[in-house]
């Protein structure tokens, strides 16, 4: 055995080289990685129930979209997963089960957020009434996203319902449309006067749109008008 | 009279902390051997190899306070002499321990089978020497602490920070690139 080495670090050790870290010091450390990890966790979930949020008042529509917040929410999985790995209940279990465990709470929490409370809406109400600070208030209205011109998609208010059809404003226009609505398609039963709809179609003349599908939206995928 | 026994590594840590150095230079004499002998498995010059064991020693000193008591001690000094070691390799630019570890990702079955170990044992000690350097490191840390070390699935678990399904399921797979090797060395290694 080599005593040169024992030794040495006892050396260290009694001149004072080496020191023992207080309790205290880890103690810290675990609550900053904690604090660390519950803020990215939360991040997580505001930004997955901005795109719960973005697809309620958009419609399931692909170019609507908000791909480069479920790119943004994925990184931050992958950095949950790292963090927890610090912890033994994190490295003790295989990637796939926690990585499942972070995307389950954290959809479910963004689903209760968007579906259960009325905080989106309340949020989106105080932007268009600029009540909210600019950064934010422009995050928040953010959520509606625009329509891709030529896209054949339009947002529009039902002002009146036929038979096959439905006489609708436009947003952005003054101009009544007709949206001519698919025979069979059961959703005109569902509908009433001042229910904002997502029309996708082609203008078959001028104000009549030919109706490929018609979406419900809630009321605040239109500014409100306060 | 009858001899009193050795004190634990466990019962050692706690003087420590209470203030006895003495009783830390007893678990040195008692690590040392063993974490030279390990870093024999990651650098090949002996003078890196103290370098990097009192390395360890120190902060293992340093970071006694954080040492779970209720959990057993030579897991925790092998995990910070696993990191050391590692360290040193990728600062050499000599280690091909990859970052992503994909063996993680999904849970495996735990077969540990002491009876076959011991059978394995003096053959696997005879014949690694040369072929361990031939293997993926990942593969040759697992080898390492269960053959030679000696140290179960669940300590090489915490050594590595691995779930233990994994440990087994990367023993198996390094036994079979330790028999690719052997083949290739036209060594006769039998099952």
């Amino acid at each position: 055995m080599n005593n040169n080495l024992k030794d040495s670090i006892l050396e260290q050790i009694n001149s004072g080289d080496a020191r023992m870290r207080p309790r205290f010091y880890f103690i810290l450390q675990i609550c900053a990685l904690a604090l660390v990890t519950i803020a990215v966790l939360v991040l997580s979930i505001i930004i997955c129930n901005f795109i719960f949020f973005s697809l309620r008042i958009n419609g399931p529509i692909f170019e609507l979209f908000p791909w480069w917040l479920l790119v943004a929410d994925i990184a931050l999985i992958a950095l949950l997963e790292w963090l927890l790995r610090k912890f033994s209940f994190g490295y003790r279990n295989p990637v796939l089960y926690v990585v499942l465990g972070i995307v389950v709470i954290v959809i479910a929490l963004s689903l209760f957020i968007d579906r259960v409370t009325s905080i989106n809406d309340t949020l989106l109400h105080r932007a268009d009434a600029h009540q909210l600070p600019p950064p934010f208030g422009d995050f928040v209205e953010g959520a509606r996203r625009p329509l891709p011109p030529g896209s054949g998609l339009y947002k529009a208010t039902i002002v009146a319902i036929g038979n096959d059809t439905l006489t609708v404003d436009l947003f952005g226009t003054t101009t009544p449309f007709t949206v001519l609505v698919r025979p069979g398609d059961h959703i005109v039963d569902s509908l009433h006067i001042g229910d904002v709809i997502l029309v996708s179609g082609r203008d078959v003349a001028t104000s009549t749109i030919h109706a490929n599908s018609i979406h419900q939206l809630p009321s605040v995928a239109l500014p409100s008008q306060e | 009279m009858q001899p009193v026994p050795d004190p634990t590594d466990e019962m050692l840590v706690a003087r420590v902390r209470s203030g006895d150095t003495e009783a830390f230079g007893v678990l040195v004499e008692r690590y040392e051997p063993k974490l030279l002998r390990y870093g024999r498995k990651f650098l090949s010059t002996h003078e890196d190899i103290q370098d990097v064991v009192q390395t360890v020693f120190i902060n293992a000193y340093q970071n006694i306070r954080s040492f779970d008591m209720a959990q057993r001690f030579s897991p925790w000094i092998y995990r910070i002499a696993h990191n050391a070691f590692v360290n040193s390799l990728r600062k050499n630019k000599q280690s091909r321990i990859s970052f992503v570890d994909f063996d993680t990702f999904l849970a495996h079955p735990v077969y540990e089978d002491t009876a076959v170990k011991e059978s394995e044992l003096a053959e696997i000690k005879e014949m690694t020497s040369v072929a361990l350097e031939k293997i993926p490191a990942n593969y040759k840390e697992v080898i390492i602490l269960y053959y030679l070390e000696e140290m179960s699935y669940k300590d090489i678990a915490e050594v590595l920070q691995i779930p233990t399904g994994t440990v087994g399921i990367r023993l198996k797979r390094a036994k079979l690139a330790l028999k690719k090797v052997y083949e290739e060395m036209n060594l006769q290694y039998e099952q």
